[in-house]
């Protein structure tokens, strides 16, 4: 099954793409396809995505589609659905 | 409508604490007097309203300008330090005259120059525990463009602990975000992003056009709320690329175990 993922803001500058499609041989978790993801990326990525424990860290803004999800969260991602990864950013 | 929307309806809709227009306001918002829904009722909210923006600088002075311009009676601005020359590529409040000299009071400077009807209210500070409940409280609504995580989260705190309306905006290169935070109605900040992220550094890439456009959507949402026009961000985040202009807005959750509004939910 096939997911894009989409990188925003420094998780872009972390993997070096702005998005990517991925082909999954089963259904995952928003919780294990974010594991997936920072062992896929490399440090920087993971840095932003894990926390210290290697779990998803709960600072991480995740959306499938349109919807906000929880980078913890245990619902699976469907075939052709998008994945955004948001860090949080702020003002200046 | 939420304790918040109440208490702020209240005080800005209630005849004897709205002050009139004059006839060089009525010339000077001309033009919006005649936007639908807004009108002359609008324009007095907006006159009689008190908004706190923090900081003044890329995101906060565009908005803080687009307030003053739209006449908003009363601006608080928060913001410690002086002009430095790398803030002129977004900081539009600041002049390369004013270099070395404090940000607020160019701030206050350049809006006075725009607005002289304006009241502003300068503090050479940042957001801290010793004074964030004090500029809360003397607010309507507050305008959260601080770089910080740590102020964030407690101009967040207490806008839910005094049920005021806070729009909270964000940027990062040429990519930026925008929501609208009603206590008891939406997530707060805390419930997006419950502690501070890794990996946030305090300089950070960006255009000052895109600190420019976030800072004026900013301040379409402070006056959207202030006035009841349309339909503000409430629990939806406004994600914005200019890299290939799209804009999209993402349907917020809140966080039923949040340990800043668990209490105050609906």
């Amino acid at each position: 099954m096939k997911v894009t993922v989409k990188y925003s803001a420094q998780a872009r500058a972390a993997t070096g793409l702005s998005s990517e499609e991925l082909e999954l041989d089963e259904p995952t978790t928003v919780h294990d396809l974010v594991i997936r993801l920072a062992r896929q990326h490399g440090s920087a990525f993971r840095r932003l995505a894990l926390d210290a424990n290697g779990c998803p860290h709960p600072s991480l803004l995740v959306a499938i589609g349109d919807d906000q999800v929880r980078p913890g969260d245990h619902r699976k991602v469907l075939t052709g659905e998008t994945v955004t990864i948001l860090p949080p950013i702020s003002g200046g | 409508m939420s304790p918040a929307d109440m208490k702020l309806t209240k005080r800005l809709g209630n005849p004897r604490t709205r002050r009139p227009l004059s006839a060089e306001e009525r010339s000077v918002y001309e033009w919006q007097l005649n936007v639908e829904g807004f009108g002359e009722e609008g324009q007095k909210s907006l006159k009689s309203a008190s908004v706190l923006v923090t900081r003044v600088g890329g995101v906060g002075g565009a908005a803080a300008q687009a307030l003053a311009a739209a006449g908003v009676g009363r601006l608080v601005l928060v913001h410690q330090g002086n002009v430095r020359s790398s803030d002129l590529n977004r900081q539009t409040l600041m002049t390369a005259d004013w270099v070395g000299k404090p940000r607020v009071e160019s701030a206050s400077r350049r809006l006075k120059e725009l607005n002289p009807r304006l009241a502003v209210e300068v503090h050479n500070a940042n957001v801290g525990e010793d004074n964030v409940d004090e500029l809360v409280a003397s607010s309507d609504l507050i305008v959260d463009a601080a770089p910080l995580f740590r102020e964030r989260f407690l101009l967040n705190r207490a806008a839910v602990e005094q049920g005021k309306p806070m729009v909270d905006s964000a940027m990062y290169e040429l990519e930026a975000q925008l929501t609208t935070i009603v206590p008891g109605r939406t997530p707060c900040l805390t419930c997006l992003i419950p502690g501070d992220p890794p990996g946030w550094r305090r300089q950070f890439p960006v255009f000052g056009a895109v600190a420019s456009m976030i800072g004026s959507l900013a301040a379409m949402e402070a006056i959207k709320v202030l006035t009841g026009l349309g339909e503000p961000l409430l629990g939806r985040l406004l994600v914005a690329d200019l890299r290939d202009m799209s804009f999209r807005t993402l349907k917020l959750q809140r966080n039923l175990h949040c340990l800043v509004c668990r209490d105050r939910q609906d």
